[in-house]
């Protein structure tokens, strides 16, 4: 059986986790599932503004970067519940397939079978997104280096909705409880669906059970190598700079 | 006239452009949004491929960002070259003539 290797990187500097983002899509020696907990951070997808995307005075105690991929923005408030995760693979056509969507959709199908675990009406609504009765529950965004993806991806377990509203580049006259109601229509989270919060140590152990089987791998936890850590050093500078974050 | 901004929302996400013309022509553009397109430094030639081009004809500027799709292999999940054109199409609403 395969051995992937699987880190744990807990709560994290933004900033350096775009920068061993990149690192490991670079220099992983092997196919690699990571996580980490972000906090009151805002990470805009490579083709985003953050002039365009976020009311920036309302953003000033909020670490903000940019991603090597496209998509949307992932916004993490103060509560440190929700997971993100990372996979870099190698492309091989079988476990990784060469179609965007049915690679996005390979992965997603680890998540959606955890919360299906939990009695959830969970799918995969393309391009890259996981519903559960219609709602969004994760968002996920994928880029290429040669023959090998990375996918980035947030679970929600829980979120603060009229949060992530007030730093958006909304119009003045257009916020209101109204615009929060119908942005809380389209999303869910776990400890909404299930009724109590869920332990997220358990949702963890679960994904990585259900990466395990998917795939049938086995999931060594480990750190990176010392290859990726200087090349994220290196990085941090780039994913630290205006020029990069604010183009 | 002034830089303008158009947006559209297509399957793969929301494209903005901002487009400033002289005369006719596009002088500068700038193209954001939540879309996916692979590879995505891409973005920046189909940007440069439609600087200098007449707004007269949309099939051109359709037939512009098919070469460049071509020429730099890109994929854009749910999010064609026309959805480009729309965004542009969208900032000129004034400038466009009947047969946009």
């Amino acid at each position: 059986m395969d051995e992937w290797r699987l880190i744990e990187f807990g709560v994290v500097d933004i900033k350096y986790m775009m920068a061993m983002n990149e690192a490991i899509l670079r220099r992983a020696p092997t196919n690699t599932v990571f996580f980490w907990t972000p906090l009151k951070s805002i990470i805009l997808g490579f083709f985003q503004r953050a002039s365009v995307e976020l009311n920036l005075d309302r953003c000033k105690d909020y670490t903000i970067v940019r991603r090597i991929s496209g998509g949307g923005i992932a916004f993490s408030d103060d509560r440190g519940r929700q997971i993100n995760y990372g996979v870099v693979g190698e492309i091989d056509g079988a476990r990784f397939p060469l179609d965007i969507i049915d690679s996005y959709h390979a992965i997603c199908n680890v998540f959606i079978e955890v919360l299906k675990d939990y009695d959830m009406d969970a799918g995969f609504r393309p391009i890259n997104d996981i519903v559960v009765s219609g709602r969004k529950i994760s968002g996920n965004a994928q880029t290429r280096r040669g023959s090998r993806l990375l996918q980035n991806g947030t679970l929600l377990l829980d979120f603060d909705v009229s949060e992530m509203v007030r730093v958006l580049n909304v119009p003045s006259e257009k916020y209101s409880d109204k615009l929060v109601n119908s942005v809380e229509e389209g999303l869910t989270w776990m400890d909404k669906e299930l009724g109590y919060p869920v332990r997220i140590d358990d949702v963890k152990k679960k994904i990585i059970t259900k990466f395990e089987e998917r795939f049938d791998i086995t999931l060594k936890p480990t750190t990176p190598t010392p290859n990726e850590a200087e090349l994220g050093d290196e990085l941090f500078e780039k994913y630290s700079s205006p020029k990069w974050n604010f183009k | 006239m002034g830089t303008r901004t158009g947006l559209h929302k297509s399957r793969g996400g929301l494209i903005r452009c901002e487009v400033t013309l002289e005369d006719d022509r596009i002088m500068d553009i700038i193209l954001s949004g939540d879309f996916f397109l692979y590879p995505e430094d891409a973005l920046l030639h189909i940007a440069d491929a439609l600087r200098g081009l007449s707004i007269s004809s949309r099939e051109l500027l359709v037939t512009t960002i098919h070469d460049v799709y071509s020429k730099h292999e890109i994929i854009s999940p749910g999010c064609e070259p026309i959805d480009f054109v729309s965004a542009i199409a969208n900032a000129l609403k004034e400038e466009m003539e009947g047969d946009w």
